[in-house]
């Protein structure tokens, strides 16, 4: 029996050694989060939940951190009001590519991408400012600061339409917070193809927080591409509080809303709004 | 006798359109080759083949019940894709849905050859269990990249990784993902297919493939299977798995439990060597985390549209 002990130490060091090595290789590559790791698969998702009304209405923001000889590293983001921000360990001393794709119904609306070179055990900072993949309705500024009984313009805005003849959004605010004072159309960008502009609905309900704009293009062949103004919406803040302002263009939930080409054709779209942050005087 | 009775004039006309036949087959043997240009015409048709996109998919055949499960595929064509289709075949209507284009995967490869033999990996590690060795010249489709190792499909349905440096990429594309979310995969089974289309509208499509989704009893069933059937029923065994066990104490005798004890016995244990082996495991990953932390940086990543 003391003979075949040596033996049975021996078996057992093995099996040990054994199971050590495969839980350092678990503690190794377990991924702190489902959507780290090597396979490069990026999940877009189907939502079949209706969206709220958040400023930016994207159903997903996935960062993917690359660079040479590193495991790319990718998570999902969010945006708060109209900006992102995020903080993590990365690689030092590496040139690190930084890309953002946002998604809408699974198809990628906002991409954007820099390069950074973090040093060693040292903050590093890197600003990513997103393009507009798909034509997008937005409201510029993006966010803004104001003073309690102070006006602000918002200006409804076009990003990379292409032969756009038709457009309709809702524009929803907290009218416990904002009102509208003044409507106003901008007609440079959509007469830019000597076409006429047809108002069908350009109204304002301050008890619903809802500014109704359904404009066309006459005739159809006059349609409008690339990017500018199409209207003007004049805020007055009546309370202190941040505040998001969104865009609805789902053509689903209201017929006269979308962005329609010069053949009638629906244009797959985004909506981007804007955050107000009201402070006291 | 010199009229020819009515059934030799049959046969006359008989031999006469014998011979019509044989001269239009003479016609169209010889027609090709007297009008060449005629002859392209098979070729032709496998060009227009080549135009139609390609897709390349990997699909697992089983999904979990209620998770989410991710579809992607490699896709290129001739001509730039419009898009790329999910077609769920839900009841009689099938569903379509637009999948997403990986923007920052860039360029993938969608169809290789292999310049030289070259093994098959059940995964995508150099040090991997070979399945077979590819012979050079083996066209292959890209589904998907992991590190430097496609993940490929042969033309024979031989599935697995390869390394990338033993190939020659013949077709460029790209790269798309969809997935679907936990309401649509709380169902047995779905099938669908995948439509690519291209600006010309060339389309082609995947077969239909049917996924499988198994609850978490049946992905137990089925690795106790897979084991040999032994941990099927694992909490009903359970109370009879307990009673050999007091059997076994009972039976044993005391003496050997006194043999066995002292610093031996707890070396014989199981248990003890798996304990040190995690708590080996836990010292090294907190000491190698250390020396990970040394080479990090913090990044601040600040994301706007304009």
């Amino acid at each position: 029996m003391n003979e075949k002990h040596p033996m049975h130490v021996l078996r057992r060091f093995l099996l040990s050694v054994v199971v050590l090595f495969s839980f350092i290789q678990c503690s190794r590559m377990s991924p702190t989060e489902p959507q780290i790791k090597e396979a490069s698969a990026i999940s877009a998702s189907i939502k079949m939940t209706e969206k709220n009304y958040n400023a930016a209405s994207l159903d997903s923001l996935v960062l993917l951190i690359t660079g040479e000889a590193i495991t790319p590293i990718r998570r999902k983001i969010t945006f708060d009001g109209t900006k992102a921000m995020d903080k993590l360990q990365v690689p030092a001393g590496k040139i690190l590519t930084v890309a953002v794709t946002g998604y809408q119904d699974s198809t990628a609306v906002l991409y954007g991408s820099n390069t950074v070179t973090p040093p060693p055990g040292e903050e590093a900072n890197v600003q990513i400012k997103l393009d507009f993949l798909v034509p997008t309705i937005m409201l510029t500024p993006p966010d803004s600061v104001i003073i309690k009984d102070q006006f602000i313009d918002l200006y409804l805005s076009a990003r990379n339409v292409v032969e756009m003849a038709t457009f309709g959004c809702l524009v929803h605010f907290n009218p416990d917070v904002l009102q509208v004072v003044d409507l106003g159309r901008q007609d440079q960008f959509l007469q830019g193809n000597s076409g006429s502009i047809m108002q069908m609905e350009f109204t304002q309900d301050n008890s619903e927080g809802i500014v109704k704009a359904v404009l066309g293009i006459f005739p159809a062949s006059s349609a409008v591409s690339g990017s500018g103004y199409i209207g003007s919406i004049r805020f007055k803040a009546i309370k202190s509080d941040t505040t998001d302002i969104s865009i609805q263009v789902d053509n689903k939930k209201n017929s006269d809303l979308g962005l329609f080409d010069k053949n009638a054709n629906l244009m797959y779209s985004v909506g981007l709004g804007s955050r107000l942050y009201i402070q006291l005087p | 006798m010199i009229k020819a009775s009515l059934g030799e004039r049959l046969k006359m006309r008989q031999f006469i359109r014998h011979e019509t036949l044989l001269t239009c087959a003479i016609f169209f043997v010889l027609l090709p080759i007297a009008f060449p240009p005629l002859g392209p015409a098979l070729p032709a048709a496998t060009i227009a083949d080549r135009l139609t996109p390609i897709i390349s998919q990997f699909p697992q055949k089983l999904g979990k019940f209620g998770g989410k499960y991710g579809i992607r595929v490699h896709a290129a064509g001739t001509n730039a894709l419009r898009q790329v289709s999910l077609v769920l075949m839900d009841g009689e209507k099938p569903v379509r849905g637009k999948m997403s284009k990986l923007l920052q995967e860039g360029q993938v490869p969608v169809r290789v050859k292999t310049t030289l033999q070259t093994p098959l990996y059940v995964a995508a590690k150099p040090n991997a269990k070979v399945i077979t060795k590819l012979p050079a010249g083996e066209v292959l489709d890209v589904s998907q990249v992991i590190n430097s190792f496609y993940r490929v499909v042969s033309a024979s349905g031989k599935k697995g990784f390869i390394r990338a440096e033993d190939t020659e990429v013949q077709v460029w594309g790209e790269a798309y993902s969809v997935s679907l979310p936990e309401s649509m995969t709380k169902r047995s089974q779905l099938k669908y297919h995948i439509e690519a289309v291209d600006a010309q509208g060339n389309k082609s499509s995947t077969e239909d493939i049917s996924v499988r989704f198994l609850t978490a009893d049946e992905i137990q069933d089925l690795l106790a299977q897979l084991r040999g059937g032994e941990k099927l029923q694992q909490p009903k065994t359970k109370v009879a798995s307990e009673k050999p066990k007091v059997k076994m104490a009972s039976t044993k005798p005391k003496v050997k439990m006194t043999h066995s004890g002292g610093g031996g016995s707890l070396l014989k244990k199981p248990v003890v060597w798996a304990g040190a082996a995690v708590a080996g495991g836990l010292a090294y990953f907190i000491l190698s985390e250390k020396d990970e932390e040394e080479n990090l940086a913090t990044l601040n990543v600040l994301v706007e549209w304009e």
